[in-house]
C-alpha cells in the first residue's frame, strides 16, 4: 500500500516496462505519513502498452454526457468522475461507488511538473470528496499550538509565505493544496505533498532554504520546485484563516475579513485547480470559511515579520489594525 | 418571461457578509450589492420581473425599477448566471413582509483566475470540440 497523507493507496501499473520505478517517480512528491488512514482505495496506473492501449487524443464524448468545455465528468449519482489532459496524455477516471480510480497515462516523459509536485491529485481530490474532506487551494503553516491557512489567487505570494514560516522554523503542512477533514471540529489540516514551489527571486531571500532545491523545476510557473521538510505533525487543527489579496505594503497589516472575502480568496482557485465537483467543493470550502476566524493580510517587505506577525494574531498576542 | 439560476454551471455560496458565485465554465466570480443579492436569492427558483420587482418597497408599479430590473437580468445572462425557463414559479412562495428599498442591482465581476486556468490547463477552447482545441485550431482536431 503506498500513501499520499490522508489516502492509502493500492496502487497497481499495467503497460509500463518498470512499473515500481515509474511509481516511485510519479510519487516523489506524495507525502507518506507515519500513520496510516483508514480511508483506502485502487488505483490502477496503466501506459501505453497495456491492453487497453493509450488514452484517446481527443474527447471522445458529445456535450450531453460530459463537460466538453473543460473535457471532464461528474456523476455523483452514478459515482462516475473523470479529468482529463490530452495535451500532456493524461486521464484520471473514478468509479467512486467502489473507491477504484483510473490513472491512464500516454507517455511518463510527457507529464508536466503539476503531475510531480501533487500526484495523483485528482484521485485525492475525488476520495476526500467521497469522505468529509476537501482537498484546497491554501499554504498551511504553524506551530505545536497554532496552525494557520493561508489564501489566495496564484501570484499573491502564498508560497513566500510558507517558505517564510519554513524558513522561521516554523511547521509547513502544505504550499499549495492542503486536504481539510471537514469531519470534526476544528476542520483538520493534512499534509498531502512534499513539494514547495518558489520563483528564484523568492527563493534567493531565504539562503536557509536552497539546500532544499531539487532538479524538476515548474517551468510554466517560472518557479523552483523544493522538498518540503519534514514537519513536526503533519496534521493538525487549524485555527484561523489569513487572505493575501495581492497588495503589498512597507510594513505587513493584518485586518479582520469577512467571509464572502475569505471565500472568494479561496474558493475560486480552488474549484479552477480541481476541475470537478465545483459545486460540492465549494459547498465544502464554505463551510470551511465559516468555521474560522479570518483576516486580510497585507505583507510588509520583511518576510519573517509577515510569517510571525500572522502566528501573533492567530494567538491573540498581536493586534489587529 | 421567466429566469432562474444556472446550477449547473455555476456556485454560489451565501454570507452574512454577502455572496459570492462562481461560474466555473467561464473562470469569473462575482459578487452582487444588496439588491442584487434580493434578487440572486429570489432566483433560486423560477421568477419573472414582476416577481423580483415585488420584492422591494419602492418597485411596484415603478416602470424605472423594472427597466434597472431587467438591466441586470440581462447582465446575469450575458455572464451565464441565469437562464430562461418554461416553468412554473413555485404557488407557495411567500414575499417578505418588511420589502427592502430598492438601488439599482450591481453585478461585480472578478476575471483575475485567468492566468491560472490558462496554466492549469483550461483555457480559451473550441466550443465544439473542448479543450485543448483552441478557437484558431477548429479545423485540426488531431493535436494530442
Amino acid at each position: 500500500m503506498h500513501r499520499i497523507g490522508p489516502a492509502r493507496l493500492n496502487i497497481r501499473t499495467i503497460g509500463f516496462d518498470d512499473g515500481p520505478a515509474m511509481i516511485a517517480q510519479l510519487l516523489r512528491y506524495a507525502h507518506w505519513p507515519d500513520r496510516p488512514s483508514a480511508r483506502s482505495a485502487t488505483v490502477m496506473v496503466a501506459g501505453p502498452s497495456s491492453p487497453i492501449g493509450a488514452p484517446p487524443v481527443t474527447w471522445p464524448f458529445g456535450a450531453d454526457n460530459a463537460d466538453r468545455l473543460h473535457n471532464v465528468l461528474w456523476n455523483p449519482d452514478l459515482g462516475l468522475a473523470m479529468a482529463t489532459d490530452a495535451e500532456h496524455g493524461i486521464w484520471y477516471l473514478a468509479d467512486m461507488s467502489r473507491q477504484f480510480y483510473l490513472v491512464w497515462i500516454a507517455d511518463i516523459g510527457r507529464l508536466p511538473p503539476w503531475e510531480y509536485t501533487a500526484p495523483l491529485r485528482h484521485v485525492v481530490h475525488w476520495m476526500g470528496l467521497s469522505s468529509d474532506a476537501v482537498l484546497a487551494h491554501l499554504a498551511v503553516f504553524g506551530d505545536q499550538r497554532t496552525m494557520v491557512a493561508v489564501t489566495g489567487p496564484s501570484g499573491a505570494g502564498k508560497s513566500t509565505l510558507a517558505a517564510s514560516a519554513l524558513a522561521a522554523g516554523m511547521n509547513v503542512l502544505a504550499e499549495d493544496l492542503c486536504w481539510i477533514d471537514l469531519a470534526g471540529r476544528p476542520p483538520l489540516a493534512a499534509r498531502v505533498f512534499d513539494s514547495i514551489k518558489l520563483t528564484e527571486q523568492s527563493l534567493a531571500r531565504f539562503d536557509a532554504l536552497t539546500r532544499l532545491k531539487s532538479d524538476l523545476a515548474h517551468e510554466e510557473l517560472g518557479k523552483t520546485v523544493l522538498s518540503l521538510p519534514p514537519a513536526n505533525r503533519s496534521e493538525a487543527p487549524l485555527n484561523a484563516m489569513f487572505c493575501l489579496a495581492g497588495g503589498f505594503g512597507e510594513e505587513v497589516k493584518v485586518t479582520r475579513c469577512g467571509k464572502a472575502r475569505a471565500f472568494q480568496l479561496l474558493a475560486p482557485s480552488t474549484v479552477f485547480l480541481m476541475r470537478t465537483a465545483a459545486a460540492e467543493t465549494a459547498r465544502r470550502l464554505g463551510d470551511l470559511v465559516g468555521r474560522l476566524p479570518s483576516y486580510e493580510v497585507v505583507p510588509g517587505s520583511d518576510p519573517i515579520a509577515n510569517a510571525k506577525t500572522i502566528m501573533g494574531v492567530a494567538r491573540g498576542k498581536a493586534l489587529v489594525a | 418571461m421567466r429566469y432562474i439560476r444556472n446550477d449547473a454551471e455555476i456556485a454560489s455560496e451565501l454570507f452574512d457578509d454577502g455572496i459570492v458565485i462562481i461560474n466555473f465554465l467561464t473562470g469569473r466570480y462575482f459578487t452582487l450589492n444588496p439588491t442584487g443579492e434580493q434578487i440572486w436569492q429570489r432566483l433560486a427558483d423560477p421568477a419573472d420581473i414582476i416577481d423580483l420587482a415585488r420584492l422591494f418597497a419602492s418597485a411596484d408599479d415603478d416602470g424605472a425599477t423594472k427597466t434597472q430590473i431587467e438591466d441586470f437580468l440581462g447582465l446575469l445572462r450575458e455572464q451565464r448566471l441565469i437562464a430562461t425557463t418554461e416553468a412554473a414559479a413555485p404557488a407557495d412562495l411567500t414575499v417578505s413582509a418588511s420589502k427592502m428599498g430598492f438601488e439599482k442591482p450591481a453585478l461585480h465581476v472578478f476575471d483575475d483566475l485567468s492566468e491560472l486556468i490558462l496554466l492549469d490547463p483550461i483555457h480559451e477552447v473550441n466550443e465544439n470540440l473542448g479543450w485543448p482545441v483552441a478557437p484558431a485550431m477548429a479545423g485540426d482536431d488531431t493535436r494530442g
